[in-house]
């Protein structure tokens, strides 16, 4: 049910999928709630500064006390990677193009001040609306419940910072096209998802 | 005399498919299983029928050229491309533009198939001529298809102005997707295709505009965007340096239908430490499984988790011990699931 909260805050659900989901959430208090947090943790993660102001009143207090724990120390870039991650991994081929360039592999060390591939797939993916992957929103919740000040958020994304995986799983879904055995019944498709372009989703929030 | 004979006969052929199997019912009290045996040869016949149309989706591109506009899509993501494909006496070329988003395009020589991507400088190359050093890619006999799908022929439809077939290729079970294709009626090509899970599109594709079998200026399948190939990146890490074999990983409970079709062990890259991969099919859908030690640059949440379906695409990762296990497939979420929570290392019990 999660990943049908977040896949409909991303417009990916559809129909009896949508429908559905939208009556659960309306039914039960939990899922409303969920829907709620996922909202907060992806405001959160464009605008530190505003939404989170919205969380539990005790937070707020210690925030109205400590204005400057607000200020994000992370470039913009960096809070859509850790998002960008989970675009990218779902996507099928396309972005491993963009890992490719950069001349990543799946071994290479991810230097998060320098690491060119990756800064290639954050930029390419930032328009794309961002699919929050339940661990990372579990994690988040986790953290807004014990009222821990946004430097710890903070933290917590960048150590968790999965990119390497990404270009990981970018090799693996080339490795995956390749070896699937082509029958010609599947059309000319293939060929499309190879160069599917991820970053043009409809954002209709 | 004769005139007579043939009105009678008019007659009878279209009562006789109505009447006989109702005569046989009430007055010969024919057994259930006698009528499920003649239902599953009509099933039979039907599907036989069903499987020559598939066939012919198979055989089309091989002997006709055609040019046309069509739209993929998948989830809420969309994409309008040109398509030129040419038969000569030394086979197919073809080149696919996409027209929506950053210019990409791909040419196909054959088994030859190169990827642009203009924008980036980057061509990825030669897919598809692995299958000569794997037969087992090769594309299965169709009538393994049967196994775990209900082939059937549907009604006719029309696309882009073309009369076409509609075959649909109904999952036995939830373990993998339904398929539906039209094929144009005169040629065999496939216009559209729909891959859907339990009646829900996940991904299609359609053609909006086409031309058959009309001549086609071989200028126009060159690539369009290359101009200097020392500027470009040419990338095909996947392929390099791979070893056939026995890689000590088994999957101990496959869903119904899906059998293992190859093994190899592969480096993405020269430093890179060698990764399993595991190849399953259901004689359509394909499955992967790979397996790689847990390094230290593992990222905890990627080594345990499963992410939302991308078109037909499911992926999945757990750890098995002290290796990372991917699943990815063209298969429903259950299933990347199932695959991947069975896999299990063999070696370690009986080498030590």
């Amino acid at each position: 049910m999660k990943n049908k909260i977040s896949a409909l805050m991303d417009g990916e659900l559809g129909g009896i999928d949508m429908a559905d989901t939208i009556t659960q959430v309306k039914k039960i208090e939990d899922l409303r709630n969920e829907w709620s947090t996922y909202h907060l943790i992806g405001d959160t993660l464009r605008q530190p500064e505003i939404s989170f102001l919205d969380i539990a009143s005790g937070v707020r207090k210690k925030l109205a006390a400590e204005p400057t724990v607000l200020t994000p120390e992370l470039p913009k870039e960096h809070k859509s990677r850790i998002f960008a991650f989970a675009v990218a991994a779902s996507m099928v081929t396309a972005v491993a193009a963009v890992a490719w360039m950069g001349g990543q592999t799946m071994d290479q060390s991810f230097d998060p001040v320098t690491g060119k591939a990756v800064l290639q797939t954050a930029v390419q993916t930032k328009s794309a609306e961002p699919i929050v992957i339940p661990v990372l929103a579990q994690e988040e919740k986790l953290i807004a419940a014990k009222s821990v000040p946004q430097t710890t958020i903070q933290a917590e994304s960048a150590v968790i910072t999965p990119i390497p995986a990404s270009i990981q799983l970018n090799d693996y879904l080339f490795a995956h096209e390749e070896f699937s055995p082509r029958t010609a019944i599947r059309g000319v498709s293939p060929y499309m998802r190879t160069v599917a372009d991820p970053y043009k989703r409809p954002i209709d929030r | 005399m004769k005139k007579n004979f043939a009105v009678v006969v008019i007659f009878i052929l279209p009562l006789s498919g109505f009447v006989l199997p109702s005569f046989a019912e009430d007055s010969l009290g024919v057994s259930t299983e006698a009528q499920s045996g003649l239902q599953s040869v009509v099933d039979a016949s039907a599907s036989k029928e069903a499987q020559v149309w598939l066939q012919n989706v198979v055989d089309a591109p091989r002997k006709h050229n055609y040019t046309g506009i069509f739209v993929y899509s998948s989830g809420g993501h969309m994409e309008t491309s040109r398509v030129i494909h040419m038969v000569n006496s030394e086979g197919e070329f073809e080149r696919i533009e996409v027209l929506d988003g950053s210019p990409r395009e791909v040419i196909r020589n054959n088994d030859e198939v190169r990827c642009y991507f203009p924008d980036r400088k980057t061509v990825v190359t030669g897919k598809r001529e692995l299958q000569k050093f794997f037969p087992a890619l090769l594309p299965e006999p169709l009538s393994n298809l049967n196994n775990n799908y209900i082939i059937k022929k549907d009604g006719k439809e029309r696309i882009s102005d073309y009369d076409c077939q509609v075959i649909v290729m109904e999952s036995k079970d939830n373990m993998r997707y339904s398929r539906k294709l039209w094929v144009d009626i005169a040629t065999g090509l496939l216009l559209k295709a729909a891959v859907m899970d339990r009646g829900q599109v996940v991904e299609q594709f359609v053609f909006t505009q086409l031309e058959i079998d009309g001549e086609i200026d071989e200028e126009l399948l060159k690539p369009r965007y290359v101009t200097k190939a020392a500027e470009l990146y040419f990338a095909n890490p996947v392929s390099s340096g791979m070893v056939k074999g026995e890689l000590g990983w088994q999957v101990e409970n496959l869903p119904p239908g899906f059998s293992k079709i190859n093994e190899v062990k592969r480096s993405f890259s020269e430093k890179s430490t060698p990764v399993g991969h595991i190849t399953l099919s259901d004689g359509l859908a394909a499955v992967s499984v790979f397996i790689k030690p847990v390094t230290k640059n593992d990222s905890p949440e990627s080594l345990e988790t499963s992410y939302p379906r991308q078109g037909a695409i499911n992926i999945y990762t757990r750890t098995v011990g002290d290796n990372v296990v991917t699943t990815i497939g063209e298969v429903p979420s259950e299933t990347v699931m199932q695959i991947g929570n069975s896999v299990k290392n063999y070696k370690v019990k009986w080498t030590e």
